[in-house]
């Protein structure tokens, strides 16, 4: 899926709330911000050692200690006034309840598995419902719904059907058991022409005959045959070894259908889902409360409840005591960073299944010319944008496919930096002195006030290693990505993350020249046939290869993309707060979380 | 009250209406020539097939001829006010008014307070400086206001909460205080920083307008014949001066409803507050046309009756004032 409902270009580097965004870009240019911010860092960062001190403290603590934490945590105001010389600011007047994890995400915009197609809301609909399968923290598929994972019949016709058993202890969040029939109903509500989902065609496009029932032509998915109660056949096209990845995105998780049918509008405002969390209450505009399933199949969290906030997350408000995890940003990494702060000790990094990259529009002059794009590419000092502008905040991206998949390569290496072989390649090139080279525009998405620092700096790098001024254009999501549809611009940036670990996702989606998703326009019968014979290759490794032989001609040959860094997750979380690995794509993580009180 | 007065009211109560519709008119018409498609964000990065890309039109209302959208809208908003559904929320559906419920109260409470701290401490200030024309204690005070009115809200709420979260927290704290530096519901202490940021900038121009005002009336010949008489200092500022300078300050009310209005477009963005102007600036980036429209027409309705009620209170605030008589 592409980036959220946040897709605001480089500026913003991990996933900052819009009020963030802003502020970073102000308090950038205000002396008068920057010196508050200085401030700010040195007294926050003593602040910082207070409460992890007080913690540690807790834990080993003297029963009296824990007397006056049971206090704390039941009305907090009244413990401070009892104590107020007692770190008073460390619980803010509301209050943590105990065991109510707290963290800040922005709102879903919708909680229908059908409907999802950002990360935010997928972010909610995979801890609220479920399906056959899933995904673990180390993107490994797992079986959720169903006991294991599919057995395979292999079909004369080619096809391929896979066999699920359902688990007999899977139940709706309402009580009521999962059976097959469930499942079945789900995936055709979901892929209905009136369910207006825009992901069933990719996700569930590969089942037999389900491509002709999205669009409303037939009345049944032929290719799921619900067996007995406990038992569903899916029957493929084509032995497409990422398909079973497919079914862990929620276009293929289990729905209710009694409340489905009652109220097909609003039902997902109190859902019954069958994933590890229930949503307890939703404000509008601020908070999501989510709590365990109680009864949930693979055990309930411990937690009281998860209390989901739509603004902030970010260091102020873990500082303050207000959230337990919180993203770090580029403007305080270094103080995270100091072996001296506390921060240091709680500060993690994972690296995500996702890249951020300049492409190519193929078609358009002067970047028709394999040459010059290839001359973009080789201008551009993509450590030096790593090191110094993103404070090695997120790896570099060599080639397109991220680490945490099976075929990303860790030796893979893309266009190198090498300013004298790019003038070469332009002087080499059709276009060698010609005025379109001095017209070039590359537009960006997003609504911040700059363009960011790393799109300043690779303007910068082309103008000093090429001599070519590049006019940078912003564009506010809702029109970029319809422009783009319609093929109008000619370099762009933006960021892609995978839905599910299989670099079909994205290197079968965005470069075959079939796809819908092709916005370079790029159109090559070697690297379709590759893709092609990818989609079907039964061996893992050979598979890989075809992938891995697919980047190279992108990256290094044809030079459709330039791969600039990958995405990853720096984050702060509370030494309370046990159990928690940031994610490296959009699965349930918040069952295996617990607080230590 | 005289039956010119409430013709005068009855006049102006049927030009709400046409107003409105102008205003609905050329907001609608803005919204259909803006560009970015509603359906593509619905669809996200994603490019959709073209024939679901037509039902989702076909669910919102997005497709049909302009004249065709506007009174359907129209009719639904005269008749059931039913503002529409929000494009960018769904499934859950919301209607625009069901998501601006909750945010109209939380906007509402912080724009009334704001709106009386501004008069509570804005007159008073206003008064004290035109006393003190002439010494330091008049550019003094009505400078240090223009600090306030300089610094653009949305550094200010990051110096107001910078202050209160890293610098004073430890005093605050010692009275049990502590400010959240997001905004939460039910917690008293969220109200701070916003009032703050919203009071302040507001501050000068009141302060100003009073000072002016008081001058003026200070210049006038009656102050002198009060003067003349021998009443007290006191009673000149408070029975003569005062009173008359407050005529023009009924005006002043709806240039500060507008400011606080789109003041807490930053404020409430920059704090997290769950209110309408944090949610104009989402639905501004969301394209969310439909809530874009209900909150213009809120808005429109709530100026234009403002306006109304202060050409209503110069009634009873000078009496030589008089509507419809000949």
């Amino acid at each position: 899926m592409s980036r959220g409902s946040e897709n605001s270009g480089l500026s913003t580097l991990r996933r900052p709330t819009r009020p963030w965004l802003i502020l970073f870009s102000l308090l950038l240019i205000g002396a008068l911000a920057a010196a508050a911010c200085g401030g700010a860092s040195d007294s926050s960062s003593d602040r910082e050692s207070t409460p992890s001190d007080e913690r540690a403290e807790r834990q080993s603590g003297t029963p009296t200690a824990d007397d006056a934490d049971a206090a704390d945590d039941a009305d907090p105001g009244a413990a401070e006034e009892a104590d107020p010389g007692a770190e008073p600011a460390a619980e803010p007047a509301a209050g943590r309840v105990s065991g109510q994890l707290r963290i800040s995400r922005n709102e879903p915009i919708t909680l229908d598995p059908a409907r999802v197609t950002d990360t935010v809301s997928a972010s909610y609909v995979v801890e609220i419902f479920g399906g056959l399968v899933s995904l673990d923290p180390e993107l490994n598929i797992v079986a959720d719904l169903a006991e294991d994972l599919p057995s395979v019949r292999n079909n004369n016709d080619g096809s391929v059907t896979y066999i699920f058993v359902l688990r007999r202890d899977a139940v709706f969040q309402n009580g009521r058991r999962v059976t097959a029939d469930d499942v079945k109903w789900s995936i055709e509500r979901h892929s209905a022409p009136e369910t207006l989902s825009p992901t069933a065609i990719d996700y569930v496009g590969d089942i037999v005959g389900a491509r002709d029932y999205i669009r409303g032509r037939v009345d049944a998915i032929d290719g799921i045959e619900v067996i007995d109660d406990r038992t569903i056949e899916i029957t493929v096209d084509s032995a497409k070894p990422y398909f079973l990845a497919k079914l862990t995105y929620p276009t293929a998780f289990v729905v209710d259908r009694n409340q489905v049918e009652s109220d097909p509008q609003n039902w997902a405002r109190n859902p019954n889902g069958t994933g590890p969390f229930k949503l307890r209450s939703w404000q509008l505009g601020e908070a999501i409360v989510l709590e365990p399933h109680e009864r949930y199949h693979l055990g309930a969290s411990t937690l009281e409840s998860v209390r989901i906030r739509f603004a902030g997350g970010g260091l102020t408000q873990y500082e303050n005591q207000e959230v337990d995890i919180a993203d770090v940003g580029v403007n305080d990494i270094e103080r995270v960073r100091d072996p001296d702060s506390a921060l240091n000790a709680v500060f993690v990094t994972r690296p995500e299944l996702g890249v951020f990259y300049l492409a190519f529009n193929v078609e358009q002059p002067p970047f028709d010319d394999v040459l010059v794009r290839r001359a973009f590419g080789h201008a551009i000092d993509k450590q030096t944008i790593v090191e110094i502008v993103l404070q090695d905040l997120l790896p570099l991206a060599e080639g397109i496919l991220p680490e945490g998949l099976a075929a990303h390569d860790e030796g893979f290496l893309g266009l190198a930096f090498d300013p004298d072989l790019a003038m070469s390649l332009i002087a080499e090139s059709s276009y060698a002195g010609s005025p379109l080279l001095n017209n070039i525009r590359l537009t960006i998405s997003g609504a911040g006030a700059t363009p960011g620092s790393t799109i300043e700096a690779v303007q910068e790098m082309w103008r000093q290693n090429l001599g070519i001024e590049v006019e940078i254009q912003q564009v506010e999501t809702a029109n970029f990505f319809q422009e783009l549809d319609r093929g109008l611009y000619q370099l762009f940036n933006i960021g892609w993350i995978l839905d599910y670990p299989d670099p079909e996702n994205v290197l079968d989606l965005k470069f075959h020249s079939q796809s819908r998703q092709n916005d370079t326009l790029y159109s090559s019968p070697e690297v379709d046939a590759l893709l092609e014979e990818a989609r079907v290759e039964q061996d893992t490794q050979t598979r890989l290869e075809l992938y891995r032989q697919v980047e190279n001609i992108l990256v290094n040959e044809d030079a459709i993309w330039i791969p600039l860094f990958f995405t990853q997750a720096n984050q702060v979380v509370k030494p309370y707060v046990s159990g928690y690995v940031p994610p490296r794509s959009v699965v349930p993580i918040l069952r295996f979380i617990t607080i230590d009180e | 009250m005289s039956s010119g007065l409430l013709l005068f009211i009855l006049r102006r109560l049927l030009l709400v209406p046409p107003t409105l519709f102008v205003v609905l008119l050329i907001t609608f018409a803005l919204t259909q020539i803006a560009p970015g498609d509603p359906v593509r964000l619905i669809t996200g990065s994603r490019s959709p097939d073209p024939e679901i890309a037509e039902n989702i039109r076909e669910e919102f209302g997005l497709s049909g001829g302009f004249i065709e959208r506007f009174s359907d809208y129209t009719w639904n908003v005269v008749s059931d006010f039913d503002l529409g559904p929000s494009y960018f929320f769904r499934s859950p559906q919301r209607t625009v008014q069901e998501l601006l419920g909750e945010r109209l109260w939380v906007s509402g409470q912080l724009g009334l307070i704001s709106l009386a701290l501004i008069y509570l401490i804005g007159i008073p200030l206003g008064i004290i400086a035109a006393l003190n024309r002439g010494n330091w204690k008049d550019p003094g005070l009505i400078g240090g206001l223009l600090v306030f009115d300089a610094i653009h809200v949305i550094v200010l709420v990051q110096l107001v909460m910078w202050i209160l979260i890293f610098v004073v927290d430890d005093f605050l704290g010692f009275f049990g205080i502590a400010i959240p530096s997001v905004w939460e519901s039910g917690n008293p202490a969220s109200y701070v920083v916003p009032v703050f940021a919203l009071t302040a900038p507001g501050l000068a121009g009141m302060a100003r307008f009073v000072r002016v005002s008081v001058l003026t009336v200070m210049d006038e010949e009656y102050v002198r014949t009060a003067r003349a008489k021998g009443l007290s200092e006191r009673t000149v500022v408070i029975r003569h001066v005062f009173r008359n300078a407050m005529l023009p300050l009924s005006t002043f009310f709806v240039l500060s409803l507008v400011g606080v209005i789109s003041g807490s477009i930053f404020v409430e963005t920059l704090y997290g507050v769950p209110g309408v102007g944090r949610f104009i600036f989402d639905s501004v980036l969301q394209r969310d046309f439909n809530v874009l429209l209900g909150i213009t027409l809120l808005f429109s309705t709530l100026i234009v009756l403002a306006n109304l009620a202060t050409d209503v209170l110069y009634v009873f605030i000078d009496p030589r004032i008089r509507y419809g008589g000949r």
